[in-house]
């Protein structure tokens, strides 16, 4: 405890760490400064803005088959228009440039689709069942050298899809449950958590770094202080005061939320504070574990910001509904509940998980690398 | 009690640091005496568990110095680069420091260091940034830290090194008070710290040991070797090129000058008797 402290110390006496705090403050508030007029304004609270965009029970019902065809022909349509082409490879979605052969497999699926080359706004636009249609993107796929994000397995998050009725009635039954707070305090996450993803290896990468530059390693590592307490101690102590920087940012939304309480509005007053926790804590905890990690193992702090680069990048898009396990942190640029509530949850522990699993291997290189330190101390 | 060592090698790559070294250090000051690159340091950081020896055994007290964990929690360490994080203050750097040393009793580890402050006399500095003091504050800060768990064995590494003529006689001073309870082992290049101090020596070169034994064994292997005298300035340049000068005074129109040599270097030379260092540089240029 008494070495984590020492940790946390060191991050308060560097200027390093406020210029984090204030970086991620302003990038939060900047991108998401309505909160504080959603609170002087309780009728936009009971019935938000982005709520009344949305399609309600009383709309005409969505027709899935239509709309997956319509949006899937206009991502084919954009992908020819753009020249380039997007593919989930792995952990990294990449965007590569169409080739030539590539544009006229496209076009030859976009005629399948509609073979007067009008887009599809109408159910009498529709000449293929939604077998045929799976299967003409099937087949485009496989031509395309497959993880194109065309598939049904991974279109979800590049197109917009109209909600059914049913959709949209569980989805307002719950927000009624979570209240509208949540949903901004999710939204504010979702920046938070861009911004974290970014900086917060800029503090993690150098912890060992600090070690050599200060010439201690050989005062540390001939004490008969351990592995684990010596690297857990460094992980705890730099988590925790990001972890405070987080809850210090909740605190500002949270006393807007506690005077809309106090003006008899059923809000959730401590949601800022559970929602970042749950969200951007485990993002944190990864992004820290892993810099210590590539920073012990390479003994350099800057593949540590370079693995962080790719890192962000597969987490980066798309902009809601995608809780895959290797997702570092969560996109949700909606004001809407989770698609997927439980699949978000089985994504923060995992990735929580993830980060006490980087944090043993640390230990184990770190008493690896101790055992010949004096061979590399000149 | 003491330190064992048998037969202990070590190389990097083709370079031979340390071959078949074997010593035994008892209770009392040791003095590691030997020229720069001749494997001092890597022994140091051996009897430390900072480097693993290819060959050869080691024990501290009884115990294999493949025990890290038991070898650590005897063994207090200044190495020869003392430092701490800079914006430390006197008193974080040794509670920090003590901390590793799994000292947890918080009242404890402040008594410990309140006393070693006191000893070192750095007690009115405990809450000076260590990146502000003087080379001798830090060496004595270093001695604190290396005492923190009152250890059964002290290795000081190249202690005195930069330090002014009075800094280095404290800390010499210092040195010897801590020895009447512990081993202590004093790695040095600089032959004056070993002579006040050091009862038993030994002399590394080029990764052996050269000579161990007492202090006044390496005197008596030396007697007879050294001579002194006084020359005209016209032969100091005959004398430097056939012997190993190890002095020369200008005397008005002579030079007084001090000789290793087997055999008399020159008609009016006298054999005077010898320092530590001349037995030490009778050992390291293997005269006799």
């Amino acid at each position: 405890m008494k070495l984590c402290s020492y940790e946390i110390k060191h991050h308060l006496k560097s200027i390093t760490f406020y210029i984090f705090v204030i970086l991620t403050a302003l990038f939060v508030f900047s991108q998401m400064g309505d909160f504080e007029s959603w609170s002087k304004h309780p009728d936009s609270f009971k019935v938000p803005e982005q709520m009344k965009q949305m399609p309600t029970l009383e709309s005409v019902p969505v027709d899935k088959e239509l709309e997956t065809q319509k949006g899937v022909y206009e991502l084919l349509d954009r992908t020819l228009n753009t020249g380039r082409i997007m593919i989930e490879r792995g952990f990294i979605n990449k965007e590569e440039v169409l080739s030539d052969q590539q544009a006229e497999l496209i076009k030859e699926a976009m005629l399948k689709i509609s073979p007067s080359g009008k887009k599809i706004d109408q159910r009498s636009d529709m000449v293929l069942t939604m077998e045929e249609f799976e299967k003409v993107i099937g087949e485009l796929d496989d031509a395309l050298g497959g993880h194109t994000i065309f598939t049904k397995e991974r279109r979800d998050g590049w197109m917009q899809i109209p909600k059914s009725a049913e959709e949209i009635a569980a989805e307002e039954k719950r927000i009624v449950e979570l209240g509208f707070t949540p949903l901004v305090a999710q939204m504010f996450a979702d920046y938070y958590g861009i911004v974290l993803a970014m900086l917060t290896v800029f503090l993690a990468a150098f912890i060992f770094y600090r070690d050599r530059r200060s010439n201690i390693l050989e005062l540390v590592c001939s004490r008969p202080v351990g592995g684990i307490t010596y690297v857990l101690s460094k992980f705890a102590g730099t988590c925790i005061p990001i972890f405070a920087s987080i809850l210090a940012v909740a605190s500002i939304p949270t006393f807007f939320a506690v005077k809309m309480k106090m003006d008899g509005f059923d809000v959730h007053v401590f949601t800022y504070f559970s929602t970042f926790a749950i969200w951007l804590f485990p993002t944190v905890m990864l992004i820290v574990a892993l810099a210590m990690l590539v920073s012990i193992l390479i003994d350099n702090p800057i593949p540590a910001i370079a693995m962080q680069f790719l890192v962000f990048v597969t987490s980066i898009a798309p902009l809601k509904g995608d809780y895959s396990l290797y997702k570092v942190f969560i996109r949700h640029n909606a004001m809407e509940p989770l698609s997927n509530p439980q699949a978000f949850y089985i994504n923060r522990i995992f990735i929580a998980l993830m980060s006490i699993a980087f944090i043993l291997i640390t230990v184990w290189l770190w008493e690896i690398k101790r055992r010949r330190i004096g061979e590399r101390i000149k | 009690m003491g330190i064992v060592i048998n037969n202990l090698c070590k190389n990097y790559g083709n370079k031979v640091a340390l071959d078949c070294v074997s010593l035994n250090i008892n209770n009392g000051m040791f003095g590691l005496l030997g020229p720069n690159g001749a494997g001092k340091t890597t022994l140091m950081r051996i009897l430390t568990t900072l480097i693993p020896p290819d060959s050869g055994s080691v024990e501290v007290n009884g115990i294999p110095i493949g025990n890290k964990k038991s070898i650590r929690e005897i063994t207090g360490y200044l190495p020869q680069e003392f430092s701490v994080y800079p914006s430390f203050t006197v008193y974080e750097a040794l509670d920090y420091l003590a901390v590793l040393s799994r000292m947890n009793d918080g009242k404890q580890r402040k008594k410990v260091i309140d006393e070693l402050l006191e000893k070192v006399n750095l007690n009115r500095l405990i809450k000076v940034k260590v990146k502000t003091l003087s080379g001798g504050m830090k060496r004595r800060l270093g001695i604190a830290q290396a005492l923190l768990a009152d250890p059964k064995v002290l290795i000081v590494d190249e202690p005195t090194a930069g330090l002014d003529p009075e800094e280095r006689i404290r800390f010499r001073n210092m040195l010897g008070s801590l020895a009447s309870e512990r081993i202590v082992i004093l790695s040095t290049h600089i032959v004056e710290d070993i002579e006040s101090t050091c009862e038993q020596i030994a002399i590394l070169d080029n990764g052996k040991i050269a000579y161990s034994g007492s202090v006044s064994k390496l005197l008596n292997e030396a007697r007879g070797f050294i001579w002194g005298g006084l020359v005209g300035i016209d032969k100091l340049q005959y004398l430097q090129e056939r012997f190993i000068l190890l002095s020369s005074v200008r005397e008005s129109d002579s030079v007084r000058v001090r000789i290793l040599s087997d055999t008399k270097p020159f008609e009016t030379a006298e054999n005077i008797s010898p320092s530590i260092e001349d037995g030490y540089m009778k050992i390291i240029k293997g005269v006799g």
